[in-house]
């Protein structure tokens, strides 16, 4: 575009001053030609703007930053090109018609036609003088004889002072003839015409004879006197003086020229005019391209910077704008750029640091997840901010429900929770800062837990509110209570234990001693009672044992066996009446390093306890499954019974806690401690298959495999038991 | 520019009607009373060696020109001469162009018409008798009996104008596109007798 403009402004300007100087020098043709060139440049050049603005206003329609400053300078720059364009061209149009119109006036006019008048007069005096003159010799060469006429003629021609004399007959043939000047040798002839015409009277004419200048010819008829009578023509010619010749010709010359520019002094004017026009048009046109050039380079660092905020607004602070220059508008891309990496700089800061956060947040949940105690975060709303698996775990809840609601709706729609939001809630709302510890008691589906809270309020800030750690230590108080039973039962059966032997041996020593003295009467009942003490004695013994049994040392005597072979063993030998019996063993090999007795103890156990908790229930059922769970072995022994009362069912395990008739309550006790000394674990639900109207307990004993162990050595059952 | 501030079309329009304006102030308007170049009769007449050019026309000038005239503007006629052979698909073939000035003017100090013929000038006393002397042109030899061949078809033509370019320089540029110094025989064609 900028080369377009520059090539055209050439070309015009070149056009322009061939067009100004054809207003004298060039001819119609080529003006014609001028004029239609430089027509059809600025036609080109009307074409070029009408494309340059179509498109600008394309461009405009569709947003284009820039495209509006871009018009806007155009306009200014194209009305201060055209202003004082179109002032000076009104203004020397206005000039120049009147400045034509000023040569043509009639006193210029007059005094030109005078002037010619003039001319015309003086030389129609000479010619008037001329043809006296002639009408004088005529007169004389009337009465000459034809053979003297030459003579005569020359001396005529002599006094009168005239250049030339020929006498001629009326056919034009050249009778005499006289010269003043030696280089003519022939006389320049009058026309058939003017023979004619001077038969009758004298005839004058003024002649512009081609390369010699103007001439007076005069012709006068002479009437011979001689017998013939015939006519006679004497032609005088005579050079019009030099000076007066070359003034009326110049005088002629200027009214010829005036006269040709009076006639075309309206197509001048048009002329001129046009000229003008084209020239205004093509400096206009011209002015308004170069303008279009200008302000659509003044106006392209704004679509630079437009592209640049274009990117930043993507999040490009990559773009790095090209400098234009080192204006204003060159400063401003620089600062540009160098703000746009400021912003990417700072940006990038800002994700840097956010990433840290990020890591550092993502480190403490995994502590959080990771930690076996629960914690819970409140807000100083008391509404649930934050929470670990571990909380949900031990409360038996999916804390994700609530977490962002108020913390008493736990409480709302647990009841059995109730009093631990409600102890939470409580300290919570207090203002001590201080840190609080509670031991409370929920009943979970797993029975009854013992949780310790520990609650502190949070140092006032933006993320102040209220923090709560809290342990499942109900396996901690149960262990505690294990080791304080062991203890005491060691303690009792020793104590026991001692004055046992001493009672029984007095016992039958009495009745060694005395059955012979006494009467068969007292005898029988001296037999009866020592026999009762005997027994009573051996039964408290076996209790003493249990005790000591359960409050032993773990002394095992660990071998590979295949559990599933243990279980079938023991269920050989127990055949309950009246019992439907269900057994789903695994058919993988459950490989176990174990302790054969006291696995059989458990079962032994297990099963016992079913079997009581059968008594008086209608279709009685026992279902003893094994399966492998995550690399464990899992046993599971169900009855249909009434299943275990609830406050019993976290305290299952304890000594001397049963709901049987009779029995030490030692039994459970006795399988838990065996399965723990086997790395295992066990637990007891209750059944709740409510569709089925069901009731009962399931014992869940999970014991770890033992992989390593080839197949070969394993140890059978029967072999452990003949050892 | 005050355009900027009308809309797109409004601008159009202006532009359009500026054109247009030029248009019209530069067309010339037909005069009525216009100049004419009659041809009436144009021959080939043969000589010894060559063949000479017999032609009469008629000269009609408007009263512009015969204005123009009398106030010393000089006027030149051109009349060109063409010989060809038609050909059918293609143009005539040329065989010589001829062409003689014919001037005409007003001497207004002797009051003579002179007319000027291949540089011999001659007096008349009135417009009339000029114009019957040029428009008379006899015996012009024109074409050179060589130049020709027997049975051979030869087209004649001649045109008479006013030649412009050798108006003076402003009323060239008054005659631009006027009609009254626009004077043109129309193309006067025949078909000559060769005679050898």
């Amino acid at each position: 575009m900028r080369y377009i403009v520059l090539i055209t402004a050439i070309l015009g300007s070149g056009l322009l001053y061939l067009l100004a100087q054809s207003g004298s020098s060039v001819s119609g043709a080529d003006y014609t030609l001028l004029l239609g060139l430089n027509i059809a440049f600025a036609t080109a050049l009307l074409l070029i703007i009408a494309f340059q603005l179509s498109r600008l206003f394309k461009q405009i329609r569709a947003r284009v930053i820039g495209s509006r400053l871009t018009l806007r300078l155009l306009g200014a720059f194209a009305l201060m090109a055209i202003t004082p364009g179109v002032i000076v061209y009104a203004v020397s149009v206005n000039f120049l018609k009147h400045s034509i119109e000023s040569w043509f006036n009639v006193k210029v006019e007059a005094a030109l036609e005078g002037g010619v008048r003039l001319g015309q007069s003086s030389l129609d005096s000479m010619l008037a003088d001329l043809k006296q003159k002639g009408d004088n010799m005529a007169l004389n060469l009337a009465f000459q004889p034809t053979n003297s006429q030459l003579t005569v003629l020359n001396d005529l021609r002599e006094k009168s002072g005239v250049q030339d004399a020929v006498l001629l007959t009326m056919q034009g043939k050249i009778l005499a003839f006289s010269s003043n000047d030696a280089t003519t040798f022939l006389p320049a002839t009058p026309s058939l015409d003017q023979l004619r015409q001077a038969r009758l009277r004298d005839f004058g004419i003024i002649e512009p004879i081609a390369g010699k200048g103007l001439y007076l010819r005069a012709l006068i008829p002479v009437n011979m006197n001689d017998i013939g009578g015939e006519t006679r023509i004497l032609q005088l010619l005579q050079p019009v003086p030099k000076q007066l010749s070359d003034t009326a010709e110049a005088v002629q010359n200027v009214y010829q020229d005036y006269q040709e520019l009076s006639l075309s002094r309206e197509s001048m004017k048009q002329v001129f005019a046009l000229t003008l026009t084209l020239v205004l048009m093509l400096a206009m046109l011209t002015a308004v391209s170069v303008a279009f050039v200008l302000s659509r380079r003044l106006s392209s660092p704004l679509g630079v910077l437009a592209d640049g905020t274009r990117a930043i607004a993507r999040g490009d602070y990559e773009t790095v704008l090209p400098v234009h220059g080192n204006d204003e508008l060159g400063v401003l891309v620089q600062s540009f750029n160098s703000m746009t990496k400021q912003l990417g700089d700072a940006k990038q800061a800002a994700e840097s640091n956010r990433a840290r956060v990020e890591a550092a947040r993502g480190y403490l949940e995994t502590i959080l997840a990771h930690l076996s105690s629960g914690v819970l975060a409140l807000n100083d709303k008391g509404e649930l901010r934050t929470y670990n698996l571990t909380a949900s775990n031990i409360l038996g809840v999916v804390l994700g429900h609530f977490s962002g609601h108020p913390f008493e709706k736990v409480g709302q729609e647990f009841p059995h929770l109730k009093n631990l939001t409600d102890l939470i809630l409580q300290n919570a709302n207090e203002t001590n800062l201080n840190e609080w510890q509670a031991e409370i008691e929920i009943v979970t589906t797993q029975g009854q837990r013992t949780l310790l809270l520990r609650g502190t309020r949070l140092p006032y800030s933006a993320d102040s509110g209220y923090l709560l750690v809290f342990d499942d230590i109900t396996s901690m108080v149960q262990a505690q209570r294990d080791a304080a039973w062991g203890e005491v039962a060691r303690r009792l059966a020793h104590e026991i234990k001692n004055p046992l032997t001493p009672i029984q041996l007095s016992a039958e020593r009495i009745e060694h001693k005395l059955s012979s003295k006494l009467d068969a009467a007292d005898s029988e009942m001296l037999k009866r009672a020592t026999e009762t003490i005997v027994a009573q004695v051996d039964a408290m013994k076996t209790m003493v044992n249990e005790f000591s049994e359960y409050a032993r040392a773990p002394v095992l005597n660990l071998v590979n066996l295949d559990f599933n072979a243990l279980v079938r063993d023991v269920l050989e030998l127990y055949q309950p009446v009246g019992i439907s019996l269900e057994v789903a063993l695994t058919k993988q090999s459950l490989n176990l390093l174990g302790d054969a007795t006291m696995l059989r103890q458990v079962l032994h156990n297990l099963l016992q306890n079913a079997q009581d908790a059968l008594d008086g229930v209608k279709s009685p059922k026992i279902e003893v499954v094994t399966m492998i769970n995550a690399n464990q072995i899992q046993l599971s022994v169900a009855d249909n019974g009434a299943g275990f009362p609830m406050e019993m069912i976290s305290r299952a395990f304890e000594p001397y806690m049963t709901t049987k008739r009779h029995g030490t309550g030692l039994g459970l006790a006795i399988v838990k401690k065996i399965v723990e000394e086997h790395q295992g674990n066990i637990a007891i639900e209750n059944v709740k298959a409510e569709l089925a109207h069901q009731t009962g307990a399931v014992v869940l004993v999970s014991l770890p495999m033992n992989k390593t162990a080839p197949k070969k050595r394993i140890v059978k059952p029967k072999k452990v038991e003949q050892a | 520019m005050m355009v900027y501030f009308m809309p797109y079309y409004k601008r159009a329009k202006l532009l359009y009607a500026f054109i247009f304006t030029l248009l019209i102030a530069f067309t010339p308007i037909a005069n009525a009373a216009s100049s004419a170049v009659h041809i009436k009769s144009a021959d080939l007449l043969a000589n010894e060696d060559s063949y000479a050019l017999s032609t009469d026309f008629d000269i009609v000038l408007s009263p512009v020109i015969e204005d123009a005239l009398s106030k010393g503007i000089p006027l030149t006629f051109l009349i060109e001469f063409q010989l060809s052979t038609p050909r059918k698909y293609w143009f005539d073939d040329e065989i010589i162009t001829q062409s003689q000035y014919l001037t005409i003017s007003y001497h207004a100090l002797s009051r003579q018409y002179l007319v000027v013929r291949n540089g011999r000038q001659q007096s008349f006393a009135n417009l009339q008798q000029a114009k019957e002397e040029i428009s008379n042109i006899k015996s012009w030899t024109v074409v050179d009996k060589k130049l020709l061949k027997k049975g051979e078809t030869y087209i004649a033509a001649i045109k008479v104008r006013l030649d412009q370019t050798k108006l003076p320089k402003p009323v060239q540029v008054e005659a631009i596109g006027s009609n009254d110094w626009n004077i043109a025989s129309e193309l006067y064609r025949w078909t000559p007798v060769i005679a050898f």
